[in-house]
């Protein structure tokens, strides 16, 4: 459960985020839409705890972000950013375990091993594993990057997952597999999983609430068939109608 | 994309081998620095040393010469490949390195302040101002530097190698002017003092060494796990629960006491710090539990290897290590760079 109170965020004299209420719920998905620019990841960054805003409270189950202790949040909370360099040779296995940092002193033991395997077969990259992660494609590199994430917060109750853009690199298939993927997890661990995305078919298909931005402030927040109805994102996105809606016959 | 990951599968599963390896590497240490004590102008034979069947005079080699200089040159080779390593992991980066970001120039300014402008020294007590000079100016750099980054608030990687840049091309040209008004003793002096030597070690130097490098050192290979998931960038590290903050500064400290020390002691020994951590990785791969300890053996093992041969080549006359050093890590160093960054700009 997270909540954000009027929260500001700003980069000099740059408005980003202004007076932004929301609210995510333990079990459901929340999707995070709107132009480029519109404040998406610095929301995102915000709930998760990687920015701090200017203005406003963030309460983390009920706890006030600001105080709340790194190695606490860090079991609670995993976050997926956009893109993320690596440029050394570490293994797939080696990389996911990295996400198990929470919880293990090294060597790692065999349910951290365990829990590895796990994430990767979730994402369907266990037959990566040896390979060395800087050599995969990219595609290949956000579904590793995904299941280091769901490993850090693997069978946590109460825990929130934040995703940037996840399926950005990926292909018709796994875009489907990964969100109901995601699904799957909210619903069994009762796992508050936020996500941004820019594809309001996946969205509407996927995802409980949404969450539509423009101009650093919440156009529209609610259940996702009525926030993303064509005339809020014809308002939004300032697109003709006959581009919303999927399929335009050639 | 660069060799290190144009390999698509490592071959070995190495951290399991992580004190076998580790093991191995100390004894060829061990091995190499008996050997080495034996070698020199004045013979000792490994079956004396073995029996303690030593005379007067050969004793009096070993422990008043030999050992404290073969212990300084294993203490400064783990001193510069850790710092190397940790440094690489620091900025995300695996080509920075200890003399990148300034502190070796720092260092050398202040010991060049020193000698042209203290007037002539004499002694031990020269030799202790100028290790004194080395070690002040190599962490003021290191300071300078922090400030900086800690002004900017990001800590970026990017932004501590560009002002680490600027800093080595103020202090060198600071140390050029320096060298211009200086008279030609005074050259000769900062001359040699730059290219590293460890022709003047003396017990003291090897305890104060010692004190300074192998504490810094242990806390560098504690933090190792930490370093790996800095590897994934700050952001990422914080969300991994590593304070990464604390985790930059403890390093950036941790390497300026080992480089100031090793500067202060042995001057300016280049390539150390760039090539012996790639060695392992290229080897061993990336992981830092086992890349900084082993690389800690691994430079002291080619450090003494290195003076050994600078003592004895030229025998009874000495060649600065520093100079052997860059001559055999500087065509290493295009070696790699071509290899790594030759795919990607067509070469």
């Amino acid at each position: 459960m997270i909540t954000a109170k009027h929260i500001a965020y700003g980069v000099g004299d740059t408005q980003i985020l202004d007076d932004v209420c929301v609210s995510l719920k333990p079990g459901t998905v929340t999707a995070i839409l709107g132009p480029n620019g519109a404040g998406k990841s610095s929301l995102l960054k915000c709930l998760s705890g990687t920015l701090s805003p200017c203005r406003g409270d963030i309460y983390f189950n009920g706890v006030n972000l600001q105080g709340y202790p790194l190695e606490d949040l860090s079991r609670r909370r995993g976050v997926l950013s956009q893109s993320i360099a690596l440029h050394f040779p570490f293994t797939v296995f080696e990389l996911v375990m990295m996400g198990r940092y929470p919880y293990i002193d090294s060597p790692a033991s065999q349910d951290d091993k365990q829990v590895v395997q796990w994430a990767l077969e979730s994402v369907d990259a266990w037959s990566l594993k040896d390979r060395v992660f800087p050599s995969l494609s990219g595609g290949e590199q956000q579904r590793v990057q995904l299941a280091r994430v769901l490993g850090q917060i693997w069978a946590q109750q109460q825990a929130c997952l934040f995703l940037d853009e996840p399926t950005a690199a990926l292909d018709l298939k796994y875009q489907h597999q990964i969100f109901q993927l995601i699904g799957q997890l909210a619903d069994d661990y009762a796992l508050t999983v936020c996500v941004i995305l820019h594809d309001p078919q996946l969205a509407r298909r996927y995802c409980d609430q949404a969450i539509l931005m423009q101009q650093g402030q919440v156009f529209a927040a609610g259940s996702t068939a009525r926030v993303l109805a064509p005339e809020n994102i014809e308002c939004v996105y300032e697109v003709p109608p006959d581009w919303i809606g999927g399929w335009v016959p050639l | 994309m660069n060799t290190l990951s144009r390999q698509l599968i490592r071959p070995l599963p190495v951290l399991g081998l992580r004190i076998p390896v580790l093991a191995l590497l100390g004894l060829l240490l061990l091995f190499a620095l008996l050997v080495v004590i034996s070698i020199g102008a004045v013979s000792v034979p490994l079956s004396a040393l073995f029996s303690a069947q030593l005379s007067d005079q050969q004793l009096a080699v070993i422990s008043a010469i030999r050992l404290p200089r073969v212990l300084l040159s294993a203490i400064v080779g783990a001193a510069l490949a850790v710092s190397g390593a940790a440094m690489q992991s620091l900025f995300r980066n695996p080509l920075a390195d200890p003399g990148v970001i300034g502190i070796a120039s720092g260092a050398a300014l202040a010991v060049a302040l020193v000698i042209v402008l203290a007037g002539p020294l004499s002694g031990v007590f020269a030799l202790y101002s100028l290790s004194f000079a080395a070690f002040v100016g190599g962490l003021m750099t290191c300071l300078l530097i922090f400030l900086f980054t800690g002004i900017n608030g990001s800590f970026s990687a990017s932004y501590m190698l560009l002002a680490g840049i600027a800093i080595n091309t103020l202090s060198g040209a600071a140390t050029g002017l320096l060298s211009y008004l200086s008279d030609d003793q005074q050259l000769r002096a900062l001359t040699f003092w730059t290219m590293g030597s460890f022709g003047g070690a003396l017990w003291p130097g090897v305890i104060v060494a010692a004190t300074i490098v192998l504490p810094a050192l242990f806390l560098l290979i504690r933090n190792a796990r930490a370093l790996n998931i800095l590897l994934l960038g700050n952001e990422e590290a914080r969300q991994l629960g590593v304070d990464s903050k604390r985790l930059q500064r403890r390093v950036i400290i941790c390497t300026a006491l080992c480089v100031g020390a090793a500067v202060a002691v042995s001057g300016i020994i280049g390539f150390v710090g760039l090539v012996v951590p790639h060695l392992i990785r290229l080897t061993l791969g990336p992981d830092n539990r086992l890349l900084l300890p082993a690389s800690a053996l691994l430079g002291a093992l080619l450090v003494v290897l290195a003076d050994t041969v600078a003592r004895t080549l030229v025998s009874p006359a000495e060649l600065p290590v520093g100079i052997l050093t860059s001559l055999i890590g500087g065509p290493f160093f295009l070696w790699l760079l071509v290899k790594q960054y030759g795919g990607r700009m067509g070469l």
